[in-house]
Parts: C-alpha cells; sequence; structure tokens
C-alpha cells in the first residue's frame, strides 16, 4: 500500500473526465463548463477529446478535458485509443492531466469500478465522481459515498450532473484530490510468478511499478509508454521465456480485479440487492427490442415521425413564408427598381427565403430525434438493427454513427470512431453520406410540396390523405438512402471481405423521461445550425447565383425584337369593351412582353449558357437546364437547389410575391418548353429526389471522409461512386417511368 | 439611389460574397472548418470557448 499524497491546489491546470460510456462524463462536463456538448442517453456519443473551462473555488482556472468513454485502459477503438493515451499523458497535443477525475455509475458501480481500479495505477490525484446515485437508490442498491471514498482512498462525491447537483463538492474535492493507494491483487499460481519474475528485470523503473508494468507487458498492451521497455533486449529474452498466452494474462489481470472490487462493493452498497422481478425497463424492452414487434414498432415511429414533419410543420412554415415576405416587402418597398432591388428581392429573399421557410420541418425532425435519443430508445434501435446490419457487413455500432448522419454526415463520420474493425468502419464510413441529411429536407420538402401536396389532390378522393402520402413519400426517401448504403455495404463486405467479426455489446441505458430542457436545447442547436448556414454560405451563394442568372443583360435590340413579335399580333380590343377592360388587355399583353423579356434574359445569362451546355447531360434523366444549374449549385450546399430555383423563377416572373414558395411551387407546376410539354412533372420530381438521395454533394463531407481515412482515394471513390449512382438512379427512374406512365 | 451607386452595391457585395466562398471552400478542404456553414459542429470542435 502506498499513502495517499494530495495535489497541489494551485498546481492544478488540467483535469481530465474518465469513465465509461453513457456514465454521464460530458453531462457533467457541461455542468463545470458552461457549454452545450451534445448529450444522449446511449453510448459513443463523445469520440473526440473536448477542453472547456472552469472556476474553482479558490479562483484557479483549470482545463477541463471531456473524454471518449471506455471499459479499460486497454483499448479496442480509435475513440478509446484517445481516452488511454490522453489518461496516460502520451499524447503530445494535451498536457498529462493534474487531476483525473472518473465518473462513475452508481447503478453499474462494479463494472465502473474495473476501470477506476486501473486509473489508480496511474499514480495521479484522483476523485470520484458518483453520478446516477439517484438511479442506484431506485433499484435498491444506494451507494454510501463515504464508505467507498475509505475504500477507494480517495474523495468520492456524488453528483446529478444534468441537475447540476454536487458540483460545488466537486470542484472543492478537486482542490484536494489525492493520489489513491495502490489497490492489492495478486494473480494466482504461475501467471503471479511470470509476473514477479518480469518486474524483477524492470530495473530501471521505480519498485512500486515493476508488477504493473510487468502485467502489462505479458499481456501485450501496446501503449506508447511500453515502447522502451518493449524494445530492451533483456526483457525481450526474459519474456520469450515465458509461454503464457497473453489473453489469459489479461483475463487473470481482470478476474483478480474483480475479486477486490466485489469486496469494495459489498462494503460501500447498503441496499438489498436488486430488487425481485423485472423493472419497467425490461418489461418495456420486452416489446421494443422483441425481435418482430420491435421492428414494427421501430418502423410505426418512423413513419409517425416523417408524417408529423408535413403535418406539425405546416402551420408554421406559413407563418415563417408571410415573415420572410414581409421582411422583403419592408427592405424593397422604398427603393426604385433597378439592379439592387433585384438583388435583394429576387436574390437574397428568393434565394435565402426560400430555404428558410423550411426551418419548421427541420427543427420538428431535431425535435423528434432528441426526444428519441434521449428517452434511451435509440440504443434500443441500435440493438433492433444489429442483425440486419449484420447480414450486410456493418456492425451494431454503425447504427450511432449513420444515425447520426441523419443530421449531418460530418458527425456521423467521426462517430465511426467507436467501432473496432477496421473494414466495419470504412464500410460505416462509405455508407454514411445515403442518410438523407436535414440539407436535403428543403429539396425534398419542395419537390414533394409541389407535385404531391394539396393542389394536386383538391378536390380529389385523395385529399383527405395529402399529408400521409406526403409523408410516405418523405419516408420512401430517407428508405431509399437506407437501402442504397445496404447494397453498397454488401459489396464492401464482397469485394474487401469482411475481416474478423467483432461481437456487438452494446449496454442498453434505462429508460428516463427526456429532459425538456436538452431536448429543446438539442433541437435549437441544430436548427440554428441550419439557420448560421443559411446566412453565410447559402447567402452568399445567393449573391453568386443571382448575378449568373441575371448577367450579361439582354442587348437592347433584343428586347426591342421581343416587343415587336408580340406587338405584330393584333391586339383584339371588343368594340363595346369599357375602359378598365381595355386597360386590362393592354396590361396582360404588357405582361406577357415582360415575362418574354424576362426568360429570354435567363437564357442569355451565364447560367443559361452554363444550363445548355449541360442539357444533353441532364435531359435523358428528365431534366432541363434550370434544374442543371441547380445540381451544378447544390454541389457547394443542397440547399441551394431552393435558392437556385427561386432566384431564376423570381428573375423569370415580375409578378409580386414570387419569392413565396407556395408561388414558386405553382410557378414550377406551371413551367413549359417552347412546345408547350411541361417542364416539370411528378415523374421529373421523382427522378430529382432519388438524385438528392443518392447524390454526394458535400465537400465537408469529403474533407472529413479524408481525415477519417487518411487520404484522398476513399473520398474520391466516394464522390465517384454515388454520384454515378445517383445519375444512374435517377436515369433509370425517369426512362422506366416515362415508358410505363407516359412521362 | 443613382445606378452608379447601386452598381458600386452589387459588385461590393459579389466581391465579398465570391471571397468568403472561395475561403470558406479552401478553409473546409484543409480542414479547418467544418464547411456546413457551422464552426461548431460537436463532432469536429475540440475546443470550446467559455
Amino acid at each position: 500500500m502506498t499513502n495517499a499524497a494530495a495535489a497541489t491546489p494551485s498546481a492544478i491546470h488540467t483535469i481530465a473526465l474518465g469513465g465509461n460510456p453513457n456514465c454521464g462524463k460530458t453531462t457533467l462536463f457541461n455542468a463545470l463548463t458552461g457549454l452545450r456538448q451534445k448529450v444522449a442517453n446511449y453510448p459513443g456519443i463523445t469520440v473526440e477529446k473536448k477542453t472547456g473551462r472552469c472556476t474553482l473555488a479558490n479562483g484557479n482556472v483549470i482545463e477541463v478535458l471531456d473524454l471518449p468513454g471506455t471499459y479499460s485502459l486497454v483499448p479496442n477503438s480509435p475513440d478509446e485509443q484517445v481516452a488511454m493515451e490522453v489518461l496516460r499523458g502520451l499524447r503530445a497535443d494535451t498536457p498529462p492531466p493534474d487531476v483525473i477525475v472518473a465518473v462513475v455509475d452508481a447503478s453499474n458501480l462494479a463494472r465502473n469500478l474495473l476501470l477506476v481500479s486501473q486509473l489508480m495505477e496511474l499514480r495521479r490525484p484522483m476523485v470520484v465522481a458518483l453520478n446516477m446515485s439517484d438511479i442506484a437508490s431506485r433499484r435498491g442498491l444506494p451507494v454510501n459515498a463515504a464508505l467507498l471514498a475509505e475504500e477507494l482512498g480517495m474523495p468520492v462525491i456524488p453528483v446529478i450532473g444534468h441537475k447540476s447537483v454536487g458540483i460545488p463538492e466537486l470542484k472543492a474535492a478537486i482542490q484536494q484530490a489525492v493520489i489513491p493507494r495502490l489497490p492489492a491483487w495478486t494473480l494466482p499460481g504461475a501467471l503471479g510468478q511470470a509476473v514477479t519474475d518480469l518486474g524483477s528485470t524492470l530495473t530501471r523503473m521505480p519498485t512500486d511499478e515493476r508488477e504493473r508494468t510487468a502485467r502489462r507487458l505479458l499481456s501485450h498492451e501496446t501503449a506508447a509508454d511500453l515502447t522502451a521497455a518493449r524494445l530492451d533486449p533483456v526483457i525481450v529474452e526474459k519474456i520469450s521465456t515465458i509461454t503464457l498466452d497473453p489473453g489469459a494474462v489479461m483475463q487473470a489481470d481482470i478476474e483478480a480485479r474483480y475479486r477486490w472490487i466485489d469486496g469494495v462493493v459489498a462494503r460501500a452498497v447498503q441496499g438489498s440487492g436488486f430488487k425481485a422481478g423485472p423493472n419497467l425497463t425490461d418489461r418495456v424492452d420486452a416489446v421494443l427490442v422483441h425481435r418482430v414487434f420491435g421492428l414494427g414498432i421501430f418502423a410505426l415511429i418512423m413513419a409517425i415521425l416523417f408524417v408529423s414533419i408535413f403535418w406539425l410543420a405546416d402551420p408554421l412554415m406559413g407563418m415563417c413564408q408571410d415573415a420572410v415576405v414581409w421582411l422583403g416587402k419592408l427592405i424593397t418597398d422604398g427603393m426604385s427598381g433597378g439592379m439592387l432591388k433585384s438583388l435583394i428581392q429576387d436574390g437574397v429573399f428568393a434565394g435565402v427565403g426560400g430555404v428558410v421557410v423550411f426551418v419548421p420541418q427541420i427543427a420538428l425532425l431535431f425535435l423528434f430525434l432528441a426526444v428519441l435519443e434521449d428517452s434511451g430508445y435509440l440504443a434500443r434501435a441500435a440493438f433492433l438493427m444489429d442483425r440486419l446490419l449484420a447480414k450486410v457487413g456493418l456492425h451494431g455500432r454503425s447504427f450511432i454513427p449513420l444515425l447520426s448522419s441523419f443530421a449531418c454526415a460530418i458527425p456521423g463520420v467521426m462517430a465511426t470512431r467507436t467501432i473496432e474493425n477496421r473494414r466495419e468502419r470504412l464500410a460505416t464510413i462509405l455508407v454514411a453520406p445515403f442518410m438523407s441529411c436535414s440539407a436535403r429536407l428543403p429539396v425534398y420538402g419542395l419537390l414533394i410540396g409541389a407535385f404531391f401536396g394539396p393542389a394536386m389532390f383538391a378536390g380529389g378522393p385523395y385529399a383527405s390523405y395529402t399529408w400521409l402520402i406526403q409523408g410516405g413519400i418523405m419516408l420512401a426517401c430517407y428508405l431509399l438512402g437506407i437501402v442504397a448504403a445496404a447494397v453498397t455495404a454488401y459489396g464492401c463486405k464482397v469485394i474487401l471481405g469482411r475481416g474478423e467479426v467483432t461481437p456487438f455489446i452494446l449496454e442498453l441505458p434505462s429508460y428516463k423521461l427526456p429532459q425538456v430542457g436538452e431536448v429543446v436545447r438539442q433541437m435549437w442547436t441544430n436548427t440554428a445550425k441550419f439557420l448560421t448556414k443559411a446566412g453565410t454560405i447559402i447567402f452568399c451563394l445567393s449573391i453568386v447565383l443571382w448575378a449568373m442568372a441575371y448577367f450579361p443583360r439582354l442587348p437592347s435590340e433584343r428586347i426591342l425584337e421581343i416587343a415587336n413579335q408580340h406587338n405584330a399580333t393584333a391586339l383584339v380590343i371588343p368594340v363595346d369593351a369599357s375602359v378598365e377592360q381595355e386597360e386590362e388587355i393592354r396590361g396582360a399583353r404588357a405582361d406577357d412582353i415582360a415575362v418574354a423579356v424576362a426568360g429570354a434574359q435567363l437564357e442569355h445569362s451565364i447560367s443559361g449558357r452554363i444550363g445548355h451546355a449541360i442539357e444533353p447531360l441532364i435531359a435523358p434523366l428528365g431534366y432541363d437546364w434550370k434544374m442543371g444549374v441547380g445540381l451544378i449549385a447544390a454541389f457547394a450546399a443542397r440547399e441551394v437547389f431552393v435558392g437556385h430555383l427561386g432566384i431564376v423563377y423570381s428573375l423569370g416572373d415580375p409578378e409580386e410575391d414570387s419569392d413565396k414558395i407556395e408561388k414558386l411551387q405553382e410557378t414550377i407546376r406551371r413551367d413549359t418548353y417552347s412546345d408547350g410539354r411541361p417542364v416539370w412533372t411528378p415523374l421529373v420530381a421523382v427522378s430529382l429526389l432519388v438524385w438528392f438521395v443518392l447524390a454526394m454533394q458535400c465537400i465537408s463531407t469529403v474533407a472529413v471522409v479524408k481525415r477519417e481515412t487518411g487520404g484522398w482515394s476513399w473520398p474520391l471513390f466516394q464522390l465517384v461512386y454515388m454520384n454515378a449512382l445517383a445519375y444512374l438512379g435517377a436515369l433509370a427512374t425517369y426512362q422506366i417511368g416515362s415508358r410505363l406512365f407516359g412521362g | 439611389m443613382n445606378a452608379l451607386t447601386q452598381d458600386l452595391i452589387v459588385a461590393g457585395l459579389l466581391l465579398l460574397a465570391v471571397s468568403y466562398l472561395a475561403w470558406r471552400g479552401w478553409s473546409t478542404l484543409r480542414g479547418k472548418k467544418t464547411g456546413c456553414g457551422c464552426d461548431e459542429c460537436p463532432a469536429v470542435k475540440t475546443k470550446a470557448k467559455n
């Protein structure tokens, strides 16, 4: 046993929060730092270390490191590697922590103490933050913090992270953190002897570190702090004489620790043990993770989610749209006509405004996802999906990254760090962008609203089922992405091989009522990201796209020519027409000329020229040049497709209120080719939906995939593969559809 | 507002928009920004300000 040594409060600059997955580290991090990092009721949310600042009671400002969860200091995946390296002080970019705060889930005390036992061997000042003690008490396993502190030889502070209970006490304890006593356990028989023998050769190490290092060397740990010992010829020779299975050494080490842990738990936990019979979580799980009912309920929940997005968002979108139109009028009403007014009205308001009206749909999507996350249901969904994912060569752990990709593929790709098997991780990275991210939602909303909305079914037998139809098509878009991901993953399995199959072990968290504050915060964070994007990238792109559709200006001779062509047709005004009727007829002629000039101007513009140049490539997909330019612009941000249509149809339509999304939907339905054929049909809309589901149009994702795979080969392959698939998918949809349904 | 002033404002806005997009694209490819219009992506950003 080693005597406890206290940390000097003034010498504390950095503390690290270490603990098992889903034990509440990030909630505690947020409570300590006042930050708003994402938390959820399932493991694997934090995949990279996060840094914040916290002021201790003595006024010292310290750095707080939130680390990915890990069950032990022997990492199995890239995220656990990060945690291990920071805790051992092996990372060049992060100072070794002066104090380790071991976050412990009191409701799973024994399992959490395994990591604590390893952290105690790092010989750094420590504090235990005992989280979820309320749940432990409800389960009949109340933990006596004082007794646990006595057993561990360090302060143990009960906390409830999301209520900030115990935070001042934890801060005070951090100032008085001590290096805990070394737990005493021995390995049995030959293993113990081998450790003692090897330890005796580690003469360059302090005496109290020799046995620990010997155990790690015999377990074939590969951490960087063992490199010197592993290269020492004397030690190498000694190890070669020990014929022990490294797995058996590790297993014996864990068993010895658990014998010690069992004693600690027996003394510190004072309850009567688990209450007999299944608890509420078990009873709910009997249905929700049932092999058949579970999948049915999951499908039902997803269907309700997508139908609700249309049904609930509609009135909010109307209000949003009115606000955009009102603001547009407020700014442009006093302005004389001209280039600047056109930029603001036809560029900024038609472009950005067209995207912003979809905010209610996006907010609702994130609200539902946050409720599912916080309740603990999503961990069950991952469990349900494991069997299906395994069939296509993915892992149960792939579910959370894929689910994150429904918001944005970037955190989804990052979240693959929790996957141990490299091939499974690579396959998950390759298929993550198939999940329909929030940037696709405005495109889906515009097209589904225009061609499968109330206007299309008004007065018909399906008028009452519009929300159902729209929700069904939206769900189909998401499902198409999932099917494409499954097929691609299966292809990866066939081509790359599966490699060693790793079992899926997922700790199912307890169900809990979602915290309103957390749910609203998640919804707002994601909605704010969307609004930020609208205010920066989409705003700038709208200006550029407006300029491309506005310049070069049509020569005045051409305008005159168009006017003359219209005026060449005799204006028929009945002899008995009133003055008002005559004015109306003359006004209609003037409108016709204005629309014709605007159309010619668009064709003459940079956009028009680019669009016509690529038209042969996209015509087989059913697209005209305006859609083609929109598809190119969407490579900068997918939502810009909606903004681009808003701009070109607004410039091509001299009427007021052309920046309204309903007006845009009506205009595109009415748009015709010169021979009178409609440009937009439901089939064209479906072809576009297929394109947007399957295409890779996000340079941010390309950059993140490059970083996560360590080179350009995979992101470039992904870019080419997904866009080729999108082209072929849209082509097949339009060509087969037009033969079956006649376009 | 006369036509020249309008032209100058439009040209200025256009220049700013193009510059911003170029900077954003370059930063994204270099891995300095998430590129999705948001610096706060919880999965990418590791250093938070208080």
